[in-house]
């Protein structure tokens, strides 16, 4: 993440960027989105989900 | 190093070029900055996507944002690139205020416009204003009546892709015209329009063109009138944005909506159903990435059963 290892200056103060009001993710969901075994999980669901999609969007065509 | 844009794939190419340049150990030497017209990061054009996540109904600047800001990189939104020189890039901001940035590296993405076809009749006058609209798209089966925003409905939107002036005309994926956009029009004081243009590629653009395609068939055997459908508001979208090629590293956004084209009078809270609309960012959309890649070459190349894949 940035800024955290910069030196203080006034000018590089953290919440004079848009980011710092922006909302950020906590270390366990950084961590979840390479975790390998959920990965496998969200890989199975999100694919299932898609089909679901692509079959809806095939309807009455 | 900075970096210019429009939106869409460029938003995979920043965030790529970030995880690059911290793949390589060099992310402090580059200030990356992603310059759109969107009023909203996340707006896609697509006025945004609304979806539940941790007890929200969540608009999706938020998860852009939050992903930007994770990986250090600046945006500037509601932004009209105007002219660009070697190092430097003009804007205008919604507001109507000049302002430029300089670049060592940068990438633009310049607004979607048709090839710019002529069409003459048989006496040999134009009738290009009959058959394109300004921007060089053609019109099809849409209605292109000029209404106010809040005016705007889902059914303006083809579902033949039939040209309205010669039946033996259809204009498939990215070459139809538009009835209006989907984002929430909007101008600078100095009348440039500042927001972003509806997206017609990728999956919308394979259902397109199968439709039309079977249209064509069945008109060739006789029918009279096209017979297939796919308008965008009635057909959803799956869409993976690469943000890191690795693996065990990358990470991608795995993104649907359903449907494309948000449509209140059936969704009147969002526009759009959201069980089928969702985001997430992580490794299994890499894997998704790549499984999509070879299936559509296996499809491209007409091997056995490339049928069953689906657009």
């Amino acid at each position: 993440m940035s800024g955290q290892t910069q030196e203080y200056t006034h000018e590089s103060k953290a919440n004079l960027k848009a980011s710092f009001y922006a909302t950020k993710p906590t270390g366990i969901t950084v961590f979840l989105r390479t975790f390998l075994p959920w990965q496998i999980w969200r890989f199975i669901r999100i694919n299932l989900k898609m089909l679901t999609i692509i079959r809806r969007s095939h309807k009455g065509h | 190093m900075e970096l210019v844009r429009a939106r869409g794939a460029a938003f995979e190419y920043v965030v790529n070029l970030e995880f690059e340049l911290r793949a390589h150990g060099v992310r402090d030497k580059a200030e990356v900055i992603y310059l759109s017209n969107e009023y909203e990061l996340g707006d896609f054009g697509m006025d945004g996507v609304r979806m539940r996540r941790s007890g929200y109904v969540t608009p999706s600047n938020i998860f852009t944002e939050s992903l930007f800001a994770e990986r250090d990189i600046d945006w500037i939104t509601r932004a009209h690139v105007k002219k660009v020189e070697p190092g430097r890039a003009y804007y205008e901001t919604l507001e109507g205020e000049d302002k430029e940035i300089s670049f060592d590296m940068a990438m633009l993405l310049p607004p979607f416009s048709g090839v710019g076809l002529k069409a003459f009749d048989r006496k040999g006058e134009n009738i290009t204003p009959r058959l394109f609209a300004p921007n060089g798209f053609m019109k099809v089966d849409a209605d292109y009546t000029p209404k106010p925003y809040e005016q705007w409905l889902a059914r303006d939107w083809p579902r033949y892709y039939q040209s309205s002036a010669y039946k033996n005309l259809f204009a498939a994926g990215i070459a139809f015209a538009p009835p209006h956009a989907v984002s929430r029009p909007r101008m600078s004081p100095k009348g440039t329009p500042i927001f972003a243009a509806p997206p017609r590629t990728g999956m919308p653009s394979a259902m397109i063109g199968k439709a039309v395609a079977r249209s064509i068939t069945d008109m060739a055997h006789g029918s009279d009138r096209p017979t297939h459908t796919a308008s965008m508001s009635e057909m959803g979208a799956a869409c993976v944005a690469s943000a890191g090629a690795n693996p065990f590293r990358g990470t991608a956004a795995s993104i649907t909506v359903f449907p494309i084209i948000p449509d209140y009078e059936r969704y009147p809270e969002y526009g759009r159903d959201l069980d089928y609309t969702m985001g997430e960012i992580g490794l299994a959309g890499h894997w998704i990435k790549i499984l999509l890649h070879h299936m559509f070459l296996y499809k491209a190349h007409l091997r056995p059963g490339w049928s069953l894949i689906p657009e």
